[in-house]
């Protein structure tokens, strides 16, 4: 047979994820924020972690974890006392090894009450104690390494986007062979250009190595009167441009069914993606399009 | 090759993706995987064991003798082992490592020593399984190898970017995991390829589920290259899915 038609379920950002690691079952990990916190993190399994605060009671959670470059790791999990709630929260970390630091982001459902699933992230960076070694001065930064920067994602065997990460605080995406400034909202999501841009965030982790984040938020306030109701991810993306791909998770909400479903249920959403990139095919109006939410 | 873009002034504005060229086949290699480090394995098939240690993240023993190793996962317990110049497939579903001595055809199929077997589990010849199949696995921005599998013998390769060029090279394919297949393939690769000359030998670990293959490229008696790729449908086509947004998942 031939095995493009193997009886694969229906997949999205989720084909090309790497597996879930485990690598790191067995550490212990001191994280001291900036925040004048410290955080404690004891992977007690292969999906099992117990976390804490300062001086707070241990909780449990279940994780998930994906490699960014042989020694940073992504790591999320939800925290179990909200998970069949509404305002769930999920804490992020990207653990790097190599210069012992950082990246801490809560996430969490509900805290905008126009916009009640609309996700929201807080970061706080630090850096790994480890005994008898002085803690690093450096850390992961907001960065401006990233602008310019235009790029085409392969999902799936059948999904690309593209990305151009044009100013520090929004990002803009669009399709191959996307017919831009198109009225009839029939047609993609994405074709609805200057419609596309969305609030991101940039991260400089190490020499090609960025945490990209975006909020799905604008697209969804403007969507959302024709295509109740309205939901929310957050996205964080591992960027390795050593390698040319990503890793990431999404956190946050969709639509029962997905998008273009007649469904109005939202249904919780957590999981890892992947991608692999490659070159960018842009067209003019595309990059050149003002940004419709910024003065 | 990329779209390099210049301010009014003529100043470059940067574009990282432009770094995605610099490790030809492998640019897309995974991350290592050290979840094999500290463990070790006696595998038999029956008449004969193995062992096989991990003792770090880098050094192992086959039988006694140190090599290097590197490690890429596939799935979440199954692993495309490069042992020095051999090779291992590490399939913990279900505690089975297939063992391939340097350029050597024959495998050794091993279940581990004291570990469970789940029922019905063996690594086993694919049979017709891989025939009609026709798929392009992309390892580099630009740089793919095309199979066409015409019998159960036989496979048709194209390296880009020269892919008039057809061999009809032997193969050998291997059930380790339905959906996932450990495909053997053997021969030269042709001149003006992304592919060296020298090659050898291409073993592939094939995710058709998620579509994705992690191998080893032997060429001219060199360490064997270590690879990571999606799919491509060369016969279809290049679209976006519309019905495939995030929230499908």
């Amino acid at each position: 047979m031939n095995l493009k038609n193997y009886p694969r379920r229906k997949y999205a950002i989720d084909q090309f994820t790497q597996p879930h690691v485990t690598e790191l079952e067995g550490e212990k990990f001191h994280f001291v924020m900036d925040n004048g916190q410290d955080y404690y993190l004891d992977f007690t399994g292969e999906e099992s972690v117990e976390w804490h605060w300062d001086d707070y009671a241990p909780k449990q959670a279940s994780y998930m974890c994906l490699k960014g470059d042989d020694t940073t790791y992504l790591v999320s999990f939800e925290l179990d006392e909200f998970i069949d709630k509404h305002d769930r929260e999920e804490h992020f970390f990207i653990i790097d090894l190599e210069q012992r630091l950082v990246t801490f982001c809560r996430c969490k459902v509900g805290e905008n009450p126009k916009f009640p699933w609309l996700v929201s992230s807080k970061y706080i960076f630090g850096a790994i104690e480890v005994p008898g070694m002085p803690l690093p001065l450096k850390r992961h930064v907001f960065t401006t390494d990233m602008l310019g920067t235009r790029v085409q994602w392969h999902w799936n065997t059948g999904m690309i986007t593209q990305h151009s990460y044009f100013t520090s605080s929004f990002y803009r995406i669009t399709m191959p062979g996307a017919t831009y400034g198109i009225k009839d909202r029939g047609e993609h999501m994405f074709q609805d250009i200057p419609a596309t841009d969305e609030i991101a965030q940039y991260i400089k982790i190490k020499d090609n190595l960025y945490l990209f984040s975006l909020v799905e938020e604008y697209m969804e306030r403007k969507l959302y009167d024709r295509n109740p109701p309205y939901r929310s991810n957050d996205m964080k993306f591992l960027q390795n441009y050593d390698r040319m791909y990503h890793v990431g998770r999404t956190f946050g909400n969709v639509k029962e069914g997905g998008f273009e479903s007649d469904s109005t249920n939202v249904v919780p959403c957590h999981i890892r993606f992947g991608a692999f990139g490659y070159k960018p095919d842009l067209d003019e109006i595309f990059l050149n399009s003002k940004n419709p939410y910024a003065p | 090759m990329f779209n390099y873009t210049y301010d009014k002034n003529g100043v470059y504005i940067g574009n990282l993706s432009n770094k995605g060229e610099k490790y030809g086949i492998t640019q897309y290699r995974f991350s290592h995987n050290y979840e094999l480090a500290k463990k070790s394995f006696t595998i038999t098939d029956g008449t004969t064991e193995h062992v096989i240690t991990f003792e770090d993240k880098r050094k192992a023993f086959v039988d006694g003798r140190e090599c290097e190793y590197e490690s890429l996962k596939l799935q979440v317990k199954t692993y495309l082992v490069r042992l020095g110049y051999d090779a291992a497939v590490v399939d913990l579903q279900q505690n089975l490592i297939t063992l391939i001595r340097g350029l050597e055809k024959d495998y050794f199929y091993g279940r581990i020593v004291g570990a469970e077997i789940p029922e019905g589990a063996a690594h086993v010849d694919a049979g017709d399984t891989m025939v009609e199949t026709n798929v392009a696995w992309y390892l580099g921005c630009d740089r793919f190898v095309w199979h066409e599998f015409l019998d159960e013998k036989t496979v048709r390769v194209k390296w880009s970017p020269n892919t008039s060029s057809k061999n009809d090279l032997p193969y050998k394919a291997t059930k380790i995991n339905y959906p996932i297949l450990l495909v053997d393939i053997w021969g030269y690769g042709p001149f003006y390829s992304d592919v060296p000359s020298t090659l050898e030998r291409c073993i592939f670990l094939q995710d058709y589920d998620h579509m994705m293959t992690v191998g080893l490229v032997y060429c001219g008696g060199e360490l064997p290259m270590m690879v990571t790729g999606f799919a491509k449908y060369m016969d279809e086509e290049e679209a976006f899915d519309k019905s495939s947004v995030a929230g499908d998942s």
